[in-house]
């Protein structure tokens, strides 16, 4: 069942909110801050978190998200073809009052009925499934009554019973329905004072017709004994005064909204109206009155997202950040006659990879070991990656970084598989002049790092700095151990090393570490990476756009890159020049 | 009415006879009343430069200095402080004042985009709408932080006076830290109040405290942003205060900040210093 339904505008306003269930923690903030505002939405329909799943739906147009939030152990499957109509109801409905409420719209009749159809539907299905009964495959164009008679016929009472018995317990019937009505739905505050009298009054009305479609949706369910005869009046009955007054509604509603559906358009607020015709089209698009449509902005973006991956930006990265740039314009107005729409695509393209890089949290690793130090316990950090690609001589770098900024840092040695690893970390051990733990070859790299740790705590040191074995990210066995040294070690930073030159590889080896680092583990919350260092970022000339690649693939940021053989080449990424670089 | 309007600018440079005779041409009237125009234009031309040195150049000129400040105002602060809730809280105040509506905190979630709304603010005057703006605070919409500090003529910095854990501190400090390195940037200088806000909850930390830790915490970061470069970074990095001196807001900050305590939940007098703060902003003669 459904705990949750909320439609919210962009800037955060709460227009509508259904909630059957107060939620626990703050899931849709969740879903906000992790998918929403990471441009990510495209790839995954549905949001995991706690106990709950989300599905959102966003109407750009509108800036508003709808969004459904129930309990991950049910499979809701009307969700989507609620979000759907929803989607569609509220702006219809609210077009003129979405940019300027002040709290939440008077939504609730409406979306009762939405919800109630959605409901139908999914049960009939369902019932169509378990029945097997060929004759009755629907097409979901069907309208619910002609389904519900049906539904009748089949005669399978327990189904109907039970639902009755739900739903009267959930509305309690017409009556508490409208109770209901006036009492769980959050009260709106009304932002605006003309106009609300006759919305008010329309909405009556319509509660009216629910009322009654209500009461006859319970009579069909058979509790009082109907004949199939009466049910099919009564059907008949309501096909006549409850679908025609509902599209009535619509136009009376908002007298607009219809005739510009019509038009197949509807922004009338930048003056000139040129009307529906070709002639108008043009000069709406002209003069920048014209919403972009898929087909305007497609030619450009294809060229953008061309233009992406010739600079090194992995194939789903450019689709997905093209993608959200389309999101971000279809809809939207270009306002002057200077503005072409491809330089909205470059402006919007810089937007989402300029946000892309941006870190969502500031990653200062100077600054966290500080605060460690002053909790007085050591900072520590483990490398991790493949084979050769620079692991020893960024963990020497940072290790210069940080010694040179008056801490004082020990290494870690727990590479205890390849022969001359140690020895290698001793000679930089040597050139920094700081102190190495190591336990020698074929240990359980794990308990070295956890001693390791422990020697440093003991002898007052402030940053320890493990070095991993190189590990194909295909290799379980090696892959497990190295997630049982960072659920031991506990770091306060866990970093992946990876190639600038990699391209695509990289990105596949970061996807699985990071997934390795998922499965493998064996506690609730696993421990992954959180951030990047790109290593020879000073061979790669142009080709920048690994960059995105890597942070697109696991939305952590690039904390250092290296920029040569020196201890001292150990840079910040400069965002904005990667972003200047690849719209150049 | 339209020719004299445009020649009054001429009028200014113009030897005063052949101003009068062009009047008198032009508006068919004796030398007379030609010149007793021309004066009346001249006054009015005096007035109308002074205005824009003074007043109109939204300028508080309250130093006497000029300062060169936006004209909006920009809610700013970490996710989750209550900004949005402020934003629609001075947004139907106007409202509420007009049809008895309630003036309650609508529910809100995480902003996921810059909202700005021109409306008149409680107390100012109904005719001049003013801007206001809502600046998310998560971190990815970061970038966009310039192009806003420089459309502030007052900033209100909002922090969950409930939520100050040393994490909590390092992210308000990072953030201020960024909007000061901005303002000084861009050479604006808005008036900032950082805001206790939920000071209706337990635990909310009093505005003296959350200073100390504050400039406590900015000072750390004087050293540690600029501990490495940033790769083929061409441009100049602004570094805040002085080196060795500990970071003061009074010396420091780039602009004017003063400290607060209030609630936007629950308003009324506890929001009072927000609103004091924003109308100060705008004084009446700047129109
Ligand atoms: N107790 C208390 N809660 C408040 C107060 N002001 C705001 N809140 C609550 O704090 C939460 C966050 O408020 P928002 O206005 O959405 O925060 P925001 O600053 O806009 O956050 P972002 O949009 O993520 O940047 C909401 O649940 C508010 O109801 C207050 O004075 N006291
Ligand atoms: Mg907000």
């Amino acid at each position: 069942m459904l705990d949750v339904f909320m439609i919210f505008s962009k800037s955060g306003l709460v227009l509508f909110k259904y909630e059957l269930a107060t939620l626990k923690g703050d899931p849709v903030d969740a879903l906000i801050r992790t998918v929403l505002l990471e441009n990510r939405s495209t790839t995954d329909t549905v949001f995991k978190v706690g106990s709950y799943a989300i599905k959102w739906k966003l109407v750009n147009k509108y800036g508003i998200v709808c969004v459904a939030v129930y309990q991950s152990s049910l499979a809701l499957t009307y969700v989507d073809d609620l979000l759907e109509n929803v989607a569609t109801a509220f702006p219809r409905a609210f077009k003129d009052d979405i940019a300027d409420a002040t709290g939440p719209l008077d939504f609730g009749t409406k979306f009762d009925t939405l919800l109630f159809e959605a409901e139908e539907n999914s049960r009939r299905s369902n019932r169509q499934n378990r029945a097997k009964k060929p004759a009755a495959v629907k097409t979901s164009g069907q309208t619910p009554e002609n389904d519900n008679t049906d539904d009748n016929d089949t005669g399978d009472e327990a189904d109907d019973d039970e639902f009755a018995q739900f739903r009267s317990t959930r509305r309690g019937g017409p009556r508490g329905y409208q109770g209901r009505k006036s009492g769980s739905r959050s009260p709106k505050s009304g932002g605006k004072g003309s106009g609300n009298a006759t919305k008010a009054k329309r909405a009556w009305n319509e509660k009216e017709d629910m009322t009654e479609e209500e009461r006859i949706a319970l009579d069909v369910t058979g509790s009082n004994g109907a004949s199939a005869d009466e049910v099919e009046a009564a059907y008949l009955r309501k096909a006549k005064v409850y679908l025609p007054d509902e599209e009535g509604e619509m136009a009376d509603l908002d007298k607009e909204a219809a005739e510009e559906d019509g038009n197949d358009d509807d922004d009338d607020d930048g003056g000139w109206n040129f009307g529906s015709s070709a002639v108008g089209n043009f000069f709406q698009r002209l003069t920048g009155q014209k919403p972009l449509t898929r087909e305007d902005l497609s030619l450009p973006i294809e060229t953008m997202q061309k233009q992406l991956q010739a600079q090194n930006v992995s194939a789903v990265a450019a689709r997905e950040i093209c993608e959200a740039v389309m999101q971000d314009l279809e809809g939207q107005k270009l306002g002057s006659m200077t503005r072409g729409v491809s330089t909205a695509v470059r402006e919007s393209c810089e937007k989402a990879l300029q946000r892309l890089l941006a870190p969502k949290r500031s990653i200062d690793v100077l600054r966290e070991a500080r605060a460690a130090k002053a909790e007085g316990r050591p900072y520590t950090i483990v490398f991790i990656g493949v084979n050769g690609v620079g692991k020893s001589t960024s963990l020497s770098k940072v290790c210069y970084y940080l010694k040179n900024n008056g801490l004082k840092v020990m290494l870690c040695a727990c590479d205890t598989f390849r022969s001359g690893a140690i020895e290698q970390l001793k000679v930089h051990s040597k050139n920094l002049g700081v102190p190495v733990f190591e336990a020698g070859y074929n240990k359980d790299a794990a308990s070295v790092a956890v001693n390791g740790i422990k020697q440093a705590k003991d002898t007052g040191m402030d940053v320890v700095l493990i070095d991993t074995a190189g590990r194909m990210q295909n290799n379980e066995p090696l892959m497990r151990s190295l997630t049982k040294l960072v659920a031991k070690t506990k770091p306060d930073l866990c970093v992946q090393v990876v190639e600038a030159l990699a391209g695509n590889d990289a990105t596949d080896q970061l996807v699985h570490f990071d997934k390795a680092l998922k499965d493998f583990s064996e506690t609730t919350v696993p421990r992954t990476i959180d951030g990047m260092i790109m290593t020879k970022f000073d061979t790669i000339g142009d080709k920048v756009g690994g960059a995105i690649s890597l942070v697109h693939a696991t939305g952590q940021p690039i904390i250092f890159v290296g920029t040569g053989q020196k201890y001292t080449n150990i840079n910040k990424l400069n965002a904005k020049k990667i972003v200047r670089v690849l719209l150049q | 009415m339209e020719t004299l309007r445009g020649a009054v600018p001429d009028a200014l440079q113009t030897p005063l006879a052949s101003a009068e005779a062009a009047v008198a041409r032009q508006l068919g009237v004796s030398d007379d009343a030609a010149l007793a125009i021309l004066i009346a234009a001249t006054l009015l031309a005096i007035v109308l430069a002074t205005w824009a040195v003074t007043g109109g150049n939204s300028s508080g000129s309250a130093a006497g200095g000029r300062k060169r400040t936006g004209d909006a105002v920009v809610l700013l602060g970490n996710s989750g402080s209550g900004k949005t809730s402020l934003f629609y809280k001075l947004l139907t105040r106007h409202f509420a004042k007009m049809s008895r509506l309630a003036d309650k905190c609508p529910e809100c979630v995480t902003s996921m985009e810059i909202q700005e709304k021109r409306f008149p603010l409680v107390g100012a005057n109904v005719d001049t709408p003013r801007r206001v703006i809502d600046f998310p605070g998560h971190a990815r919409l970061r970038t966009q932080l310039p192009e806003v500090i420089v459309q502030a003529r007052c900033l209100v910095f909002l922090v969950d006076a409930a939520a100050v854990k040393p994490k909590d501190i390092r992210e308000i400090s990072s953030l201020l830290y960024d909007v000061f390195v901005e303002i000084i940037r861009s050479g604006c200088e808005p008036r900032m109040l950082i805001v206790c806000n939920k000071c209706e909850a337990s635990g909310a930390i009093a505005p003296e405290d959350l200073r100390k830790k504050l400039e406590k915490e900015i000072d750390g970061l004087k050293t540690t942003r600029h501990s490495i470069d940033t790769e083929g970074d061409d441009e100049m990095e602004i570094a805040l205060g002085t080196e060795g001196v500990p970071f003061e807001f009074d010396s420091d900050a780039g602009c004017e900040v003063e400290f607060c305590s209030a609630s936007v939940l629950e308003g009324g007098a506890k929001l009072d210093p927000v609103l004091d703060f924003i109308a100060d902003a705008f004084p009446a003669t700047s129109a």
